[in-house]
């Protein structure tokens, strides 16, 4: 195997909040096509150790490169091309169209006075169109329901083109067909163009099926990473969660689920 | 590019047309024909100096005042993630107030009546800053709240000078509370601020667009939004503070200004920017108008009208953008 930049990279990261340690000297590397999972219990600090892969938060010690560069060398506006990050919730104080909130992901590509050119506009139009919002390109953003909403931040992101993919909760207030439809989407804008993606996710089964690498969170720094096959265990996930976790072979592989006490 | 061109083009007209009325009115009517000879020059009489020395000077401070003070709003409702938010919600009107009261109440007047009630609002604009920087979070209601302590401790302070001046200072210290353009002179600093603020705010639109988004959408972004949440809060702070200077606190246009853009043309800075102070600027300019001819030759305090006009139209708006 040749030797590959990562597209992300932690030398030695500690990072807590408030006393509470996230993860104590984690070196992770994310290479061009990788797909992580990062799993843990409520307020374990996933989404803090996402924000700290974006820069978005200062750790304690260590450091992050994005494409072998320190996050500290590089610009806001630099990060923002490499790395963007869906939220798990948007604010409406000031609502507009949810074609204006696509083209918001042109923001890092513009200079101060620009407008958002033609091209632009067609790769916020195709970024609605991928996850089946066209419809609504001319809605205000106050009138969405909550999966719409979901779906348009992931239309943003799109839109930013970023070739890493932060993403807190991607699935959450989506039904069925739309979870399978937002994961399938980030699979194929993985492999089709070498990007990586890292999504917090709650279940299991779904980390399992679109996922090819896990990081599981446990508290008090203790952070277990590897590939899905080695690390999705029974007893790795019973203690993740603090409850039994059993499995089912199907004929569309292993099923996860939880056990009765 | 194109979407900014004809709501900008509306206003421009609606300023226009005030500038028109502004110059015609008072108590002598002027014919429109009679302003545009002044204007050209072909006028030289009576008509000349009524419309050029003292209809015009009183003019453009409306106007630049009213953009002022809606521009600033604009920028404030960003700062504070509240679309109805005021430029003196954070107390700057009411510094300047005291300072001014003071200085009416020790019969100072005329330009230096000016600079105490802009160093008023510059020592406001820092006791707000000092106090919720404080712990060294800096969330927008926690300057929310500081301010709005600061400006009712100011209105405290404000009850208790008109209490104890005599009463012969006591109505002009009501009409400088109330907003008035009647004693403005100078609008050399008006329109140079206005053109500073336009010019640093204008480039700032489309991170103003981000940030509105939330903050950490803004910062995943790229927008460095620790500093230019600074540079909003002293730029809208000095823009009010020029405004109040110039015309002592008027109630409603920087609220209503901006706040009815945003229902008429939405939240895309980069028109509502130049947009609030074009109807910012129309408003006070028609709101003066009446002011001046509607019980002439009493006038009356340009607040009283903008508030009596703001309170109906903004209650209308309200009830019609809950329905929609």
């Amino acid at each position: 195997m040749s030797v590959q930049i990562p597209i992300i990279e932690t030398r030695d990261l500690n990072l807590s909040i408030a006393d509470k340690a996230i993860c104590r000297n984690l070196n992770l590397r994310v290479n061009p096509t990788e797909r992580w999972g990062l799993l843990g219990v409520n307020g374990v600090g996933k989404t803090s150790l996402l924000l700290a892969l974006a820069g978005l938060k200062i750790p304690q010690a260590g450091s992050v490169h994005l494409q072998g560069r320190a996050l500290s060398e590089l610009s806001g506006r630099q990060i923002a091309q490499i790395c963007g990050v869906m939220f798990q919730d948007s604010d409406d104080a000031f609502p507009v169209s949810v074609l204006e909130t696509a083209l918001i992901g042109r923001h890092p590509y513009l200079h101060a006075w620009a407008w958002e050119s033609a091209a632009d506009e067609a790769i916020a139009r195709a970024a609605l169109q991928a996850v089946n919002l066209s419809d609504c390109a001319h809605r205000m953003t106050n009138s969405l329901s909550g999966g719409e909403r979901r779906r348009l931040a992931l239309a943003a992101l799109l839109a930013q083109d970023p070739t890493l993919m932060l993403l807190d909760e991607p699935v959450n207030h989506l039904d069925l067909h739309h979870q399978i439809d937002v994961l399938e989407l980030l699979t194929q804008q993985v492999a089709q163009h070498g990007k990586a993606a890292v999504m917090v996710l709650h279940d299991v089964n779904l980390a399992m099926r679109y996922c090819d690498h896990v990081m599981m969170l446990f508290g008090y720094g203790e952070v277990l990473q590897g590939p899905v096959q080695e690390v999705l265990t029974l007893d790795n996930l019973s203690r993740l969660y603090g409850h039994p976790v059993r499995s089912v072979e199907t004929p569309e592989g292993c099923l996860f689920y939880p056990g009765k006490t | 590019m194109k979407r900014a061109f004809i709501p900008l083009l509306i206003l421009g007209a609606l300023a226009v047309v005030s500038a028109w009325l502004a110059l015609s009115f008072g108590s002598v009517n002027t014919p429109w024909q009679t302003v545009w000879q002044v204007i050209s020059g072909n006028e030289r009489g009576l008509p000349f100096d009524l419309v050029l020395q003292l209809r015009l000077p009183r003019a453009i401070n409306a106007f630049t005042t009213g953009a002022l003070l809606a521009l600033a709003g604009a920028l404030m409702q960003v700062l504070l993630r509240n679309p109805l938010a005021d430029p003196y919600v954070l107390g700057i009107s009411g510094g300047a107030a005291v300072a001014a009261l003071c200085a009416l109440l020790l019969g100072i007047g005329g330009l230096w009546l000016n600079a105490a009630a802009f160093a008023g609002a510059l020592i406001s604009m820092l006791i707000v800053f000092g106090l919720a920087r404080g712990a060294g979070a800096w969330s927008a209601s926690r300057l929310l709240l500081t301010g709005v302590i600061v400006a009712s401790g100011w209105g405290a302070v404000i009850g208790f000078l008109l209490t104890v001046s005599p009463d012969a200072q006591l109505r002009g210290m009501l009409f400088w509370l109330m907003g008035d353009l009647g004693s403005a002179t100078q609008y050399g600093v008006g329109v140079v601020t206005l053109v500073l603020g336009l010019g640093l705010s204008l480039p700032l639109a489309r991170n103003l667009n981000v940030m509105a988004r939330g903050e950490l959408t803004a910062r995943a972004l790229g927008v460095p939004v620790a500093r230019l949440r600074l540079g909003l809060y002293v730029l809208a702070s000095l823009l009010t503070a020029v405004a109040v200077m110039t015309a002592g606190s008027i109630g409603f246009i920087g609220l209503v200004a901006p706040h009815v853009l945003r229902l008429a043309v939405g939240n895309d800075h980069r028109i509502l920017l130049p947009g609030a102070a074009l109807f910012g600027g129309s408003l006070l300019l028609l709101a003066d108008t009446v002011a001046r001819t509607a019980l002439a030759p009493q006038q009356l305090p340009v607040g009283v009208v903008t508030a009596l006009l703001g309170v109906p139209v903004f209650l209308y708006l309200l009830s019609r953008a809950e329905r929609r």
